[in-house]
Parts: C-alpha cells; structure tokens; sequence
C-alpha cells in the first residue's frame, strides 16, 4: 500500500456552466487526490470534465460562465476553494502551476521568451533582474533546448512546436511548484518529439519532485508516465487505480472499451472493438449510469439507478453495478 | 498478383515561398521526387510526421494542386497533365475524405445536398426521385438514419460528419479513396468506429485507399502495404508485417520505438531522435536523414540514397543496405553483428 500523504485532493467537486441555454454540468461529484511525488493520469474523451477539473483547480474559470458550485479542494489540507482572487494567484504558478495543449498559443507571441519566464519568477519571487535571468537560463537549460544564452532573447515565433512545450515546462517549474498539471501536452507534438517530452517531464520529475497532474485521451502515454489513473466520462470518476490494475484488472465497462478501441502495434485483428454511439449530450443526461445507453451489459437497473463506487481493493474503485458483490 | 492501379513516378511538388521580379526563386520542396505504385484493391499506408509531405502528397495524386514535375498514371492513364474539364471524368474514379469533418461540409448546405451534388454533377441520377433514393441508400451505407438527410452539419458529432464525408465520397462509385487522416481529429472510441466503417466498405466494393496518417498503429491496423516519408521523400516502403516486424530505416525504427504502448508492464527501449525535422526549404544534403540520424556515415552526408530491396516486397533508402559499397557494406554488417550479439546477450 502507498503510504505517500496526498499533497491535493478534490472531494465531491461540482463545476457547473450557467449558459443562456440552461446549465451544463460540466463536472458533476468528483473526487481525486494526488499523492506526493506521484504522476496521476487523467484520461477520457472530449466532454468528459478532465480539463475542465484542471481549470477548477487553477481558478482559471473567471471570465467564463463556469463555477465551481459545491465541493472542496484541498492543498496541502488547506481549501483553496474558499480564498480570494489575490490570494488564488499567488498560489498560482508558484505551488500549482499548468502547461497546456496549443504551445503555440500558450506564450506571449510579442514578448521574448526570457522576458516571459523572468516575469513569472518575479511575480512570486523577490529577485532582482539579474537574478531572475540567471534562473532563466538555468531551467531552460534542463529543459534540454539548445544555445540558450541566445534563445532568451528570441521570440516565440522562432522556435518549433516541441521547442515551445519545453518553454512552457520550464516557465511552469521555475518556481519549483508542488504540482503541476499538464493538459494534453504532447497532443500537438509529433510522435518523436512527443518522446522527447515525455522523457523530460519523467526526468525533471524525479529531479524537482513535483507532483504531476497529466490530462490526456492517449492511453498508451498513460500507460508509460503514470503511476495512479482516473478515468472520466461525462463529468464523472467511473473507475480509477494504480496503473496496472486499470490496464489490468480493468473493471468499468467504458475503460474495457477505450482500451479495445486502439489498434495495437503488431496486433492484427480483422475489426476493432469500439464503444457503439456518442456521448451524451450535456442537455439530455441519462437517469441512471451515464454509461448505460452505450454500455455491453447495460441492464435495467443501469438505466434507474446510477452506481456508486464499489471498492476492489488497493485502492482500485469502479462505478458499475457488475462490481458489487 | 493484382494489377496497379495507380503509379507515380518522380512526382515533385515545389511550393514557391518568395521571389519577387528580381529575386531568386525560394521553394518549399514538399514532395520531392516520390515514386511508388498502388495495387487494385490494396490498402496503402502513408505514415509520417507533420511536415514530411504526406498529405501535399494526397492532394496531388487527386490533383487538388498542380504537381511540379513527374507522372500520375491512373488506370495506365497519365493525367499530371489534365485540365480541369478532362479530371471531371477522373474525378468520378478519384474521391478524398479530409482531416477536419468540421471544415470540409459546407455549413450551409444539408446533408440531402451536400450528397446530392455530386450525383447531380457527375449526371449518375436522372430524376429527383432517383436522387433521393440515391442519398438515402448513401446514408444507410455509412450507419446512419434516413432522416439524417434533412438537418445540417453543425446538428452532427465529429465522427457522424466523417461518416457523411465518406457517404459523400462514395456518391460517385470511386475505385480510389485517397484519406487524408480521416481519424485523427475524433475520441478514441469514436476513432474505432470510423475505421471499422472504411474497411467494411473496402470489403463490400473492393476499393482500392490510400491512407495518409500520423498515427502509427492506425495505419498498421488499416494497410496491407505501407510507405514512410521523411521530409518530401519515402524512407522505406513494406507490407505492413515486414514494416512492423523488421523496420530496416533508422527512421522507420525511431518512429516504432517511440510510439507509447498502451499496457504498463512493457517497459521497452526507445529510441530518442535529437532535435527536430529540417526545414523543407533548406534539406540537409545527401540523405534527408543524416542530421539526426543515429547511424550517419560520411557517405550519407554526400549523396542521397538510391532505393534497396531487402526482402520480398520490402524496400528501403538508406546507404546501410548497399551491398556493393565495401565501405558501407562493413557499417552494416556491424550492426547486424551487434544485433546478434544483443541477442545472445
């Protein structure tokens, strides 16, 4: 049994958009810790909540209609679901920090990259200038990015895409942050670039000791980062648990079909498995399991009354009726 | 052993970047002398990373855009060289499916529409009734419902508007279905749903794809034969059971090793690549491949690689595999050696 202390932990998270059409539940109960100097994989599909549950966490839902209604996020035991805006920022990009998908947007495209990086140390951090820039240039040194004396004074513009994911890494871990969050950071990146990332954030993992939150639909990206999974479907934790029993003892129907959907690498098969119809809309959610209508072994109770978790030890839950005993 | 049914001979595609009156002329080199054929009722794969030319490549075969130089033989009909009117017929031998469901509906149009104008345009309905009856069976072939045909795309998921983007390109009763990463922008499970869809097509009308992808295992899933391309070039072109088994490109092996498997216990041995693809503007000298490539001699430096057949249907451009350089001759047998030695170890 891991002993590790849970540096985060979301309980019973609702975050719920009030849009002119009514309001969309974008995450609906959750429930997650992370433990320290662990990397928790987060993967669904499209509308499933997982970005969603990272925006909560950072409060970076100003400025949109969401909000998160009920529940509690604890850092460090403390809620930060009760602070003020200002003091929300200071933990923001100091103790949480995030990377996100599009590196191409994610930076300042009229600022220098250095400039960029120096800005955020200085925003939590009593330096001087000459300080700030020595701290620059050390992280983007571990980063692994080549000639970066000079590159700190280039523009966005001026590098590649996997060249900007790893700007963005080292802008989130100048600060040496508790946690940091990536949300489908190697999406975007070709396949031998996307190893070059992965292969940095394990190796500044184990250097910094910083807890990762990684966001992604890509199961086999999963299966090599992260050591505890949470898998969401449509605002919900359906089954999560260390890495190898959800590869392995895989217990949620939904998961049961992500993991047969993907063609395997020098595996032929004539027809892929795949999870018949669509996600539900938001508007029009089923009554009972949210699984049901696309579910294999859906029965009638399915469609009346949705589970809870069952507990199948090790701390590997489900959210399905077939679970119970 | 079928015939082909399309061929392509140092096929070029340039793309001009700047060059006013007075300047020189600056090319993007896209493609860059491509060769290769595609046997009637096969499954040709393209796989490569952003950049590499795979889908100017797509475009060109349908002649979405004017190749620079080189040939497309279609059914032993050469039509680089077709105008608009003449590729109308081909148009109805030649049909794509695109990357973005979102992009490549017209908004404004309905489904009935969107499948109706091409069986207008190409005259295969003589009246409404046979249209319609037309679009209804085209609907029914790609899993969805017939009252589909009267709403709009922006009413449809992502993976329904692919359905339809394929229904459409069905419409005309094509022999060659050029996709360009047709699943790449939907979820996973939806993803499966579309691959299962085009092969059971293929099965029924015995199509002949050419299936440009990113992702690897899908285009393994979908081949039967497939070509890997690198900067405007193939690297290394096999049937998909000698690709996967016994990739001979540095490339080809970097590309394999770095795709993440789907199961924790598998802790493999990767390949890293240093640095990032070479601009196309500016490819690096002798192979394309040189600059990062782990197993680089002199020679790779100097002069591109000529085409080498390594087995039954499998053939690759690497100067590793040229017998009669004694010089590159010993490299390879080096690592063939070390190879060996890995594994007794």
């Amino acid at each position: 049994m891991d002993t590790r202390k849970n540096i985060l932990e979301i309980k019973n998270m609702h975050t719920y958009f009030f849009t002119d059409n009514g309001v969309v539940k974008s995450v609906d109960g959750v429930d997650i810790e992370l433990k320290e100097g662990s990397t928790l994989g987060i993967v669904g599909e499209s509308g499933s909540g997982k970005s969603v549950t990272a925006l909560s966490v950072m409060g970076l839902l100003m400025g949109t209609t969401g909000k998160v209604v009920e529940g509690e996020i604890l850092l460090e035991g403390q809620d930060i679901t009760k602070l003020s805006d200002e003091e929300r920022r200071k933990i923001r990009g100091n103790k949480i920090s995030m990377i996100f998908q599009e590196p191409m947007t994610s930076l300042n495209p009229v600022m220098k990259i250095g400039d960029q990086i120096v800005e955020a140390i200085r925003m939590h951090q009593d330096k001087s200038k000459e300080e700030a820039r020595a701290m620059t240039i050390e992280i983007l040194k571990k980063t692994g990015l080549p000639r970066v004396e000079r590159l700190v004074d280039e523009y966005p513009f001026q590098l590649s895409g996997g060249q900007r994911q790893r700007v963005m890494i080292a802008m989130a871990l100048v600060c040496n942050p508790k946690i940091l969050i990536a949300d489908e950071p190697t999406t975007a990146l070709d396949v031998t670039i996307q190893a070059q990332i992965i292969d940095l954030m394990n190796h500044l993992k184990k250097e910094i000791g910083t807890s990762i939150i990684f966001i992604t639909h890509d199961l086999g990206v999963v299966a090599e980062t992260c050591d505890e999974v949470v898998v969401m479907y449509c605002g919900r934790v359906v089954e999560k648990g260390n890495v190898y029993d959800i590869f392995g003892k895989t217990a949620h129907p939904y998961t049961e079909g992500l993991l047969n959907s993907i063609p395997k690498l020098g595996e032929h098969v004539e027809e892929l498995a795949s999870i018949p119809g669509n996600v539900p809309n938001p508007k029009y959610m089923p009554k009972g399991c949210k699984f049901a209508p696309r579910c294999p072994y859906a029965t009638a109770r399915c469609e009346e009354e949705e589970p809870g978790f069952f507990d199948l030890g090790n701390g590997h839950q489900s959210r399905c009726w077939r679970c119970e005993k | 052993m079928a015939e082909d049914l399309l061929k392509v001979e140092g096929l070029k595609q340039y793309y001009p970047v700047s060059g006013g009156l007075m300047e020189k002329k600056i090319f993007v080199k896209a493609v860059d002398g491509v060769d290769f054929e595609v046997k009637k009722g096969e499954v040709f794969g393209i796989v490569g990373e952003s950049g590499c030319g795979k889908s100017t490549l797509g475009k060109s075969i349908c002649k979405l855009i004017e190749p620079t130089e080189g040939k497309i033989i279609l059914d032993g009909e050469e039509i680089q060289d077709y105008d608009s009117k003449q590729m109308r017929k081909i148009r109805k031998k030649v049909q794509m499916v695109f990357q973005d469901p979102y992009a490549s509906l017209n908004p404004r149009m309905s489904i009935h529409d969107i499948l109706a104008e091409p069986l207008i345009i190409h005259g295969l309905a003589k009246d409404k009734k046979e249209i319609d009856e037309k679009v209804i069976r085209l609907l029914r072939e790609v899993g969805m419902d017939d009252y589909h045909a009267n709403r709009y795309p922006h009413e449809f998921s992502g993976g329904q508007r692919q359905r339809i983007g394929i229904a459409r390109a069905l419409a005309v009763g094509p022999e060659l279905i050029v996709a360009d990463e047709p699943v790449s922008a939907l979820d996973v499970s939806i993803q499966s749903q579309v691959l299962n869809l085009m092969s059971k097509l293929k099965k029924e009308y015995n199509f002949t794809y050419i299936f440009i992808a990113h992702d690897l295992s899908v285009v393994e899933h979908i081949s039967d034969r497939i070509g890997v391309m690198y900067l405007g070039n193939f690297v290394e072109e096999a049937s998909k059971e000698h690709l996967y088994k016994n990739p001979m490109h540095p490339y080809t092996q970097a590309l394999l090793s770095a795709v993440p498997i789907p199961d924790p216990t598998v802790k493999k041995e990767r390949i890293i690549l240093e640095g990032n693809i070479p601009s196309a503007i500016n490819p690096p000298t002798g192979c394309k491949f040189h600059t990062r490539c782990p197993k680089c001699m002199e020679i790779c430096k100097r002069e591109a690689p000529k085409k080498y057949q390594v087995g039954d249907d499998h053939f690759v451009y690497c100067h590793l595999y040229d017998q009669e350089n004694p010089e590159v001759n010993g490299a390879a047998k080096k690592i063939e050696d070390k190879k060996a030695e890995a594994q007794e170890a």
